[in-house]
């Protein structure tokens, strides 16, 4: 059964990016969300059916953090697992987000398997087994 | 800039070219004028990142703006003509904010700094009379075929 | 049956008796590929990222730069049936040797083009074991797909990848 996506961060380029990189996981993601806050993310929440948010944490209006900690007091919203994806590297941020639920950290500058390893562990090896494509942004010639 | 925090910055510039954005880099040691450095380079686009903390300031990038469309270009892994100006500028953006804040992580284990949003440098700080009093502390780069510089200014200075 | 890939080599092969091979990846890098499903594999040994460094010597060898090889290791793969979304990819070698007076780092900059041609083309890597100051050594089996790595001298390594 395929699994929406939510990508949070307020690079749209990075959001392109983290994107993209799913799409190569070959995982069957039903559909791309995207915000670029917290606040955001979170209104979007409320009313689309996510399965898996990635999230940056330094965000204007609701910080990566502050929208975990909204999710886990919403009964609906707290078992989605969460992706930190972010340039913040120190021990004691990181810490602190696992703390407070995120289910999985990757600092950037990252390698896209990185993201898909992540993903793999939390919806299922099994799930994809071959390479997926982006067709729309293919520009390579092999 | 201490020794230790323009050490890091090397590398975290050295990291996220390399990573992300796919550049081979070499910091030159010699050059000491960003007039000069980017002369016949311009357009320029610019980015600043406020950081707080023990001592406070901001980090800018800046970048020809053919390095920026090739930059963009390697990030989003498409071809150069497919991008627009907006996705350039907010790359470069994103470029100073993964710098910054790997920079950070290497200088500051304990998260002591917080880096702030990353914003673009208006055109008119760009040109080439106003780059020169960037000049202390710059960090000169090489690409293979242009330059780029990046640095940081500490708005205040710890006294002991 | 071994078949050796030289410096600035590469070999592909649907032989179930084959064995690929290729030595003492320095800063050169090493790229092995496998279609499981129709057991067909390659391994492509480059030594410099890109021809604009010398087009003559591409022209002759492809197999010498990253830019040039990598396409033709997986295109001379799809020939045998492989099919990229299938191909599984291990990445080895981009050590920092003493370069020859070279200005950037060239086990880094070989492995920075591959990454960048990966990402273009939307490959990603199964296995990547990259930098340092070691020598590998890859063996890839067609057979099963089975690959094994050799550190500098240290016991030989099974690669999980398929």
């Amino acid at each position: 059964m395929s699994f929406n996506v939510l990508i949070v961060d307020d690079s749209s380029s990075m959001r392109a990016v983290i994107k993209r990189t799913i799409k190569l996981s070959g995982f069957d993601v039903g559909e791309y969300f995207e915000a670029e806050d917290g606040r955001e993310a979170l209104e979007l929440l409320s009313n689309k059916w996510v399965d898996i948010v990635l999230s940056d944490i330094n965000m204007p209006n609701m910080t990566g953090m502050e929208l975990i900690a909204e999710m886990k007091k919403n009964e609906l919203l707290s078992s989605i697992p969460v992706i930190l994806v972010t340039t913040e590297g120190s021990e004691k941020k990181i810490q602190e987000s696992i703390r407070l639920g995120a289910n999985k950290y990757i600092k950037k500058p990252f390698f896209p398997e990185e993201i898909i390893k992540a993903l793999r562990s939390l919806m299922g090896e099994e799930v994809c087994d071959v390479r997926g494509d982006d067709e729309s942004n293919a520009s390579g010639d092999f | 800039m201490s020794e230790e925090m323009m050490k890091a910055m090397h590398q975290a510039i050295s990291d996220v070219m390399n990573k992300m954005f796919f550049l081979s880099l070499q910091i030159n040691e010699k050059a000491l004028a960003l007039s000069e450095w980017f002369s016949g380079k311009h357009p320029l686009v610019g980015a600043t990142i406020n950081f707080t903390g023990p001592s406070s300031g901001y980090s800018y990038l800046l970048i020809p703006a053919e390095v920026a469309r090739e930059i963009t270009a390697n990030f989003l892994g498409v071809s150069e003509k497919a991008i627009s100006e907006k996705q350039e500028k907010d790359t470069v953006k994103e470029a100073l904010n993964m710098i910054a804040g790997r920079m950070f992580s290497q200088f500051d284990a304990k998260g002591a700094f917080q880096t702030g949003i990353p914003e673009l440098i208006n055109e008119s700080g760009l040109v080439a009379g106003q780059l020169d009093s960037f000049n202390n502390g710059a960090i000169f780069i090489e690409t293979e075929h242009s330059h780029m510089a990046a640095g940081i200014v500490m708005k205040q200075v710890d006294r002991l | 049956m071994d078949l050796v890939v030289g410096v600035g080599d590469m070999k592909v092969s649907n032989n179930p008796e084959a064995v690929i091979i290729t030595y003492a990846l320095g800063s050169c890098i090493g790229v092995a590929i496998y279609d499981p499903f129709v057991k067909v594999g390659g391994v492509l040994h480059y030594m410099l990222p890109e021809s604009s460094l010398d087009p003559v010597k591409a022209g002759n060898n492809p197999f010498m730069f990253g830019d040039t090889g990598i396409p033709l290791l997986f295109k001379e793969s799809y020939k045998l049936g492989a099919v990229k979304n299938r191909l599984k990819v291990i990445v080895l070698g981009g050590a920092q040797i003493l370069d020859q007076g070279g200005l950037f780092n060239i086990g880094n900059r070989n492995h920075t083009v591959l990454r960048k041609m990966f990402w273009k083309n939307n490959i990603t890597t199964d296995f990547e074991d990259v930098g340092g100051t070691v020598n590998r050594t890859l063996k890839l089996g067609i057979k099963e797909g089975e690959a094994i790595m050799r550190i500098s001298g240290n016991e030989l390594r099974k690669i999980k990848w398929i």
